[in-house]
């Protein structure tokens, strides 16, 4: 062949080949032409579905500007303000997101980072931040406005509850110690009296029982000026729906928790009433709810309380072991307030899945200033102020307790079964007989023997009791014969106004004198107006004391 | 098969072998593509094969010696044409190690229907020895050690090639150890 015809032969095969590759072409841009139109329709379903879904994302590609956004993006960083759109640069626009310290920057790497940006004084977000090892910044973002308010909350709550915790500590000890020094301050000021009555008048010794007089007159305002700051804390007990006790105690506690409470109450137990103080028995419930939130770290964590009725209830530790932990092994117990409760008796039971007790650890419980919690979370007096209030209440509280299976802690308090109290008395006369015995009962010893030694020199009989259960008994064994009866009003158990109360009932009109350190208290004040109740404030003026008992006779 | 090879088979025979040579090659072997070939199109692998055993006949050279001197005259094409990627590298180990990952994978994503051969890479700790085991639907083992030799060759480099041809497979299974020295 020669050259020539090798040559056309080329240029043919050229011309052949360009003619198919023009077609091959044609063809592939047909194809191309129907993939973009695809392209184009998935693009705008994929937008439809990136508007709808409720985080805001932004894809950044390598230089920094916007590859995809969704209008929920817009919404939740600018608020509205401004709309970033596809190719903006988000360096100047999205600074906080890009400047954090945790945004990965690393080349050709793949990365994730989560860090939570405040945007201004009351919106944040959460940042989810995905790079691809090709350069591609994948951003979501949350509005957590809400979450971090509620954790806002929740902590100022904790505080606030922390903080009453600690201030009712405070008042309950300052109570107790305004009780006992006015009863200190009492016999010192009753004996004192009695030393300038028999010494020489203006006699040395004489002056001396003066200067204890005046002395404690000094410590009388000092005590005077405590009781005053803490009268409220005193227990003033009323009937009560146990049922608004427990939901109030749960709408308090149910804001500083993440763990659920399931309240399981019977549609009968709506009515039952107790007699009580509403405010010690919703720090009760609240200091039992805050001991299971504290002891559950789980976020799966459980606390159920149940309310139940009995008939008759003895707490048995051994048969509620069985029922409420099954056959665990290492269960504790602990129990506290009378043994047995009267026949028809409520019970609240909360039972958490937390982290337990060791009977170590319940044998403390109710100590004051023990605590289980970290320094500066626990004041080490909830407990002992549930203990407190069981004892003040007549009721029972019964605590078992697992390490790891969590803690079961029952209360139960008598339901009022009717309107009379105690026993029901004979009518008597209203006129007391010509009796010359006076009953006295005060729980302090020394303050009983002052009362003792002036009734005696005024030429009555002293019938003493520093019980007032017993104090109680003596004047139901024989309530009218009488000449006065004179009381203290702060006792363990039954007060002085309970033995006034069981007295009125009977129709007797027995002089009666109660000696108290809460004259502000409002159950006390109310007395301030009855008929043959004087009411004499402690420490007791040995003067007025006596111009009350002349009166009497 | 992509066209780019039989356009780089088209020139290697007309720089070897001349002009006449390959209207020779067209009368004998009557490819139905007429040699008329685009960078774009599929075409046949017997079309070369067809070649190849008339090459061999003519001059007296094995089939495969013929197919190894393609496959270096094939690399220079493939460089000149993909001149960004080679130049990514200065050694011919990682730019062997490379070409599964980047090269082919680019490749199967550009045209779906194409079966290319797989490379199954492994590099030694010191990066001095690449093992590439050659899985292929077509007997073009002879065609990757060419490949392989005209890489080392671009390079400049000084690499031992051992090859192990897999039994029964007949040139569709290989391994290659090309060494550093």
């Amino acid at each position: 062949m020669n050259d020539i015809a090798s040559l056309e032969k080329k240029i043919a095969r050229e011309i052949k080949a360009r003619q198919e590759a023009e077609s091959i072409l044609e063809s592939l841009s047909e194809e191309l032409y129907e993939s973009s139109l695809l392209i184009e329709k998935t693009e705008i379903k994929l937008k439809y579905a990136l508007d709808n879904i409720l985080d805001g994302i932004v894809v950044i590609d390598s230089y920094f500007t916007v590859s995809l956004i969704n209008n929920q993006f817009n919404s939740i960083y600018f608020n509205s303000t401004l709309d970033l759109a596809q190719g903006d640069n988000v360096e100047e626009h999205l600074k906080d997101i890009v400047n954090n310290p945790s945004f990965p920057k690393q080349s050709n790497v793949s990365e994730q980072a989560t860090f939570e940006i405040q945007l201004d004084a009351s919106r944040w977000i959460l940042c989810k931040i995905n790079k691809t090892p090709d350069d591609l910044w994948i951003i979501l973002v949350n509005d957590i406005t809400w979450r971090k308010n509620a954790e806002l909350e929740k902590s100022k709550l904790s505080k606030k509850l922390y903080q009453s915790q600690k201030q009712e500590a405070i008042g309950r000890m300052a109570s107790v110690i305004a009780h006992d020094f006015n009863n200190i301050l009492g016999a010192i000021n009753g004996f004192a009296n009695f030393l300038k009555e028999d010494l020489e008048t203006n006699s040395e010794l004489q002056s001396f029982s003066l200067k204890i007089l005046s002395a404690v007159d000094r410590g009388k305002k000092i005590i005077q000026n405590l009781s005053e700051f803490n009268y409220q804390k005193i227990s003033e007990q009323s009937s009560i729906l146990i049922l608004e006790v427990i939901e109030e105690s749960i709408e308090i506690v149910q804001n500083t928790i993440n763990q659920k409470i399931q309240f399981n109450s019977p549609d009968y137990l709506g009515k039952i009433l107790i007699d009580g103080n509403k405010t010690q028995l919703i720090r009760l419930f609240t200091n039992l709810l805050t001991n299971s939130r504290d002891a559950c770290h789980d976020k799966n964590a459980q606390i159920i309380i149940n309310l139940d009725a009995h008939k008759e209830y003895t707490p048995d530790v051994n048969l509620l072991s069985k029922k409420v932990f099954k056959n665990a092994k290492n269960i504790s117990a602990t129990s506290a307030g009378v043994s047995k409760l009267p026949a028809g008796c409520i019970t609240i039971s909360i039972q958490d899945n937390g982290c337990g007790m060791s009977q170590e650890t319940l044998d403390k419980a109710f100590e004051p200033y023990f605590t289980t919690k970290d320094k500066g979370s626990g004041t080490g007096l909830g407990m002992y102020s549930v203990f407190e209030t069981v004892s003040q209440h007549e009721s029972n509280i019964t605590i078992l307790s697992t390490p790891n299976l969590g803690t079961y802690c029952e209360v139960s308090f008598p339901i009022i079964a009717s309107e009379v109290k105690y026993l029901p008395t004979e009518k008597t006369s209203n006129t007391p007989p010509h009796s010359n015995e006076i009953l006295l009962v005060d729980d302090d010893q020394n303050h009983l023997e002052y009362l003792s030694t002036l009734v005696m020199r005024m030429g009555f009989k002293p019938i003493a009791h520093s019980s007032s259960y017993e104090g109680l008994k003596a004047l139901m064994k024989s309530p009218n014969t009488w000449k006065c009866i004179i009381s203290d009003y702060m006792m363990p158990g039954i007060k002085g106004t309970d033995i006034l109360d069981y007295l009125r009932k009977g129709n007797t009109t027995i002089p009666f004198i109660l000696c108290t350190g809460y004259i502000t208290s409002e159950k006390v004040k109310a007395l301030a107006d009855v008929e043959n109740v004087h009411l004499l404030e402690k420490p007791i003026d040995t003067n007025r004391l006596r111009e009350l008992l002349e009166s009497i006779n | 098969m992509k066209g780019i090879v039989f356009n780089s088979f088209v020139s290697f025979i007309e720089e070897n072998y001349g002009l006449d040579f390959l209207n020779y090659l067209e009368e004998k072997t009557g490819p139905e593509s007429e040699f008329a070939y685009t960078t774009i199109g599929n075409y046949s692998s017997s079309e070369i094969v067809n070649c190849l055993i008339v090459m061999s006949e003519e001059s007296g050279r094995s089939v495969n010696d013929i197919t190894i001197n393609f496959g270096q005259y094939l690399f220079q094409s493939l460089a000149k044409a993909h001149n960004k990627f080679i130049e990514k590298y200065d050694n011919a180990i990682p730019c062997l190690y490379a070409l599964e990952n980047e090269i082919h994978k680019q490749v199967r994503k550009m045209y779906q229907n194409t079966s290319l051969p797989s490379f199954d890479v492994h590099l030694n700790d010191e990066g001095d020895e690449l093992s590439m085991l050659y899985l292929s639907k077509r007997p073009m083992a002879d065609l990757a050690e060419g490949l392989i030799a005209g890489c080392i060759e671009h390079y400049g480099n000084s690499c031992k090639v051992v090859r192990e041809d897999k039994e029964p497979f007949n040139g569709t299974h290989a391994l290659f150890t090309i060494t550093n020295i």
